[in-house]
C-alpha cells in the first residue's frame, strides 16, 4: 500500500470517506459533490512514537470531535486524488539527543530521518490543494544571533551510523549526511540543519523515502565549511524512483543555511 | 549659420522631452520598488523637469544666451525659496535620510513616542500610520529623525518576558518545571533561542519569576495572550498560588495576635 499511495492516484467516489494514517497524522478525506473535505488531528506530540506503517482505508462515519477541518470546492468534479510526499517547507534543525563529537581527520555518514509532508492534488492539477505535515514540529531559529538567521523546524536525532539500526517508519524521510572534519580539533555536532528546500525525494524498491546525501566538509581552516548535495546517490537508492523534486533549484543559498551548525 | 543654431536648440528640446519621459518612468519604478514610496508622482515630476531643464539650458546655450545672468537669478530665487520652505525642506531631507537608512518600510509596525501603528505610506514629507484603533496618523519625517523609533517588525523573532509572582511558600523547582514543560509542549515557542526561567528577586508579596521565551514576531499579541492564559491554567492545575499584593501587620511580636476588643 505504501508504494501504491506514493505512485498512483486514488479513486474516491462521491459521498465516500477514507481514513489516512501516516506518522502521527490521522486524516479523513471526504468526497462530496464538487467538494473535498479534510478533517485531521495528531495522535501524539512525541516524535519517536509515530506509526511505523501507512494505513489508508474507507470508513463509513467520521467522528468530527476535536478534528481540524478544511473544505475545498471545485467546479469540475473528479474522483481522482493524488497524494505525494514532500519535505518540510522550511529547514529542519536536528539536534542529537546527546552531543556528538567527530575527531579530527575523520569522515562519517549519519542517517537522519524527518517527517513527511503530504501534498494533495486533484483534477490533475500541478499545484497541490494543500500540504500538511505528518508530525507537528515545533518552531526554532537557526542563525548566529536572533537578528540574523531564519525560522526553521526543530527535531531530534539519534545520530545513527549503521543503516541496519535505523528504525524504518513509513512516515519519515531518510537523509544521509556525510560529515568530513579536516580541522585540527574535534567537531562538536550540536545541531544540524537539513535544508529541506533543496532536496528531492526518492522512493526505493523497499518503499522507503530517501533524499540525496548531504555533504558537509569542514576545511583545514576550521572557520571554512563546504556544503553540497551529493550528485551520486546513496547505494540504497539503486533503482529508486524520483518522486518529488526540490522546492528550490538554486543551491547557492545552501551554504548559508547549514554553516552555522559548526558555530552553534 | 544662425538658423542651424535654432534647429539644434529645437532638437535639444525634443530630445530632452523624450529622454525626460523615459528616464522619469524608469527611475520612478525603481524608486517605488526599492523604497516602497507612494505618491511617486512627485518623484516622477522631479526627475522629468530636472532632465528637461538640463536640455533646455543646453538649447539656450546653443541659441547664444548668456547663462550667467540666468544662474544668478536662479541663485537669488533659491535662497528666498529656501528660507520660505525651511520646514518643508527639512522634512524632505529627513525623508531622504530615512529612505537611505532603511529603518522603516511600508507594513512595519512602529512606535514613535506614544504612537504605535502600521506604516501605510512613506512620502517625501511624512510617514503615514494606521493605529490599532484604525486611526490615521501623519508623522512628519523630521519628527521621526529626531525621535526614538521602535520597529516591531524588523526582525522575524521576538522575545517575550512573562513576569509573574508566586507565593513564598511555593517550591521554586516545581514552578520552574511546570513553566518549562508548558513551553516544551507549545510549538509556537521557539526551541532556540532556548527558553529560560529566572528568579528575579523577592517582592513584597511573593517571589518574582520571569519566563523568557522567543516566538515569531507576526501575531505576537495573540501569542502573548495565549501564553498568559496557559501559565495561569497550569498554575491553577498545580495549585500554585499567584499572590495578591498584601501586607502582614505585626503588633511587635509576630507570635502574639493583635488584641481586638468589641465595644457595645
Amino acid at each position: 500500500m505504501t508504494i501504491n499511495l506514493w505512485q498512483e492516484e486514488q479513486s474516491i467516489l462521491i459521498d465516500t470517506h477514507y481514513k489516512l494514517q501516516v506518522g502521527a497524522l490521522q486524516l479523513y478525506l471526504s468526497h462530496l459533490q464538487n467538494e473535498w473535505h479534510f478533517h485531521h488531528s495528531y495522535l501524539t506530540s512525541d516524535e519517536s512514537e509515530s506509526e511505523k506503517k501507512i494505513a489508508f482505508r474507507s470508513v463509513k462515519i467520521i467522528d468530527r470531535k476535536n478534528l481540524q477541518f478544511k473544505r475545498f470546492i471545485q467546479s469540475n468534479d473528479s474522483n481522482q486524488i493524488k497524494i505525494r510526499p514532500k519535505l518540510a517547507d522550511r529547514s529542519i534543525v536536528a539536534k542529537p539527543h546527546e552531543p556528538i563529537f567527530l575527531p579530527s581527520k575523520q569522515t562519517i555518514t549519519i542517517y537522519i530521518s524527518t517527517p513527511v509532508w503530504l501534498a494533495f492534488f486533484v483534477n490533475g492539477n500541478e499545484n497541490s490543494l494543500f500540504e500538511i505535515p505528518t508530525f507537528e514540529l515545533p518552531d526554532t531559529w537557526f542563525g548566529p544571533k536572533p537578528s540574523q538567521g531564519e525560522l526553521c523546524y526543530a527535531s531530534r536525532f539519534s545520530g545513527r551510523v549503521k543503516l541496519d539500526s535505523l528504525p524504518r517508519r513509513a512516515g519519515r524521510i531518510i537523509t544521509p549526511v556525510t560529515i568530513e572534519n579536516n580541522g585540527i580539533d574535534n567537531l562538536k555536532l550540536d545541531k544540524l540543519a537539513i535544508p529541506s528546500d533543496f532536496l528531492s525525494i526518492y522512493l526505493t524498491q523497499r518503499g522507503e523515502l530517501w533524499t540525496p546525501s548531504l555533504n558537509v566538509i569542514r576545511e583545514t581552516d576550521s572557520n571554512k565549511t563546504q556544503v553540497n548535495v551529493e550528485k551520486i546517490l546513496h547505494p540504497q537508492l539503486e533503482n529508486a524512483e524520483l518522486i518529488t523534486k526540490p522546492r528550490v533549484n538554486d543551491t547557492s543559498g545552501l551554504l548559508l543555511k547549514t554553516i552555522n551548525m559548526f558555530f552553534a | 549659420m544662425l538658423w542651424t543654431n535654432y534647429i539644434y536648440a529645437a532638437l535639444f528640446i525634443l530630445t530632452g522631452l523624450l529622454l525626460a519621459k523615459i528616464v522619469s518612468r524608469q527611475m520612478t519604478s525603481w524608486v517605488e520598488g526599492k523604497y516602497k514610496i507612494k505618491n511617486s508622482i512627485i518623484v516622477s515630476r522631479l526627475i522629468y523637469y530636472g532632465v528637461l531643464g538640463l536640455f533646455v539650458v543646453m538649447a539656450l546655450r546653443q541659441m547664444g544666451f548668456d547663462l550667467a545672468v540666468l544662474l544668478g537669478a536662479a541663485g537669488i530665487i533659491s535662497v528666498a525659496v529656501g528660507f520660505a520652505s525651511k520646514t518643508s525642506m527639512s522634512n524632505v531631507i529627513s525623508g531622504l535620510f530615512l529612505l537611505g537608512e532603511g529603518a522603516v518600510s511600508v507594513g512595519d509596525s512602529i512606535k514613535v513616542g506614544d504612537t504605535i501603528g502600521e506604516v501605510i505610506g512613506i512620502d517625501w514629507m511624512a510617514i503615514k500610520l494606521r493605529t490599532p484603533e484604525n486611526l490615521f496618523v501623519r508623522l512628519p519625517n523630521e519628527t521621526l529623525i529626531n525621535s526614538q523609533m521602535t520597529n516591531y517588525s524588523r526582525f522575524k523573532i521576538r522575545r517575550f518576558d512573562l513576569n509573574i509572582s508566586v507565593a513564598y511558600k511555593e517550591d521554586l523547582g516545581k514552578v520552574k518545571n511546570i513553566l518549562l514543560e508548558l513551553v516544551k509542549n507549545e510549538n509556537q515557542c521557539l526551541v532556540d533561542p532556548e527558553p529560560m526561567v529566572i528568579c528575579d528577586g523577592f517582592g513584597d508579596s511573593g517571589i518574582n519569576i520571569r519566563l523568557i521565551v522567543w516566538a515569531k514576531s507576526e501575531e505576537f499579541l495573540k501569542f502573548k495572550s495565549s501564553m498568559n492564559e496557559k501559565v495561569k491554567a497550569a498554575f491553577d492545575l498545580a495549585e500554585i498560588e499567584i499572590p495578591f499584593p498584601h501586607l502582614s501587620l505585626y503588633a511587635g511580636e509576630k507570635s502574639k495576635p493583635i488584641q481586638v476588643k468589641i465595644l457595645s
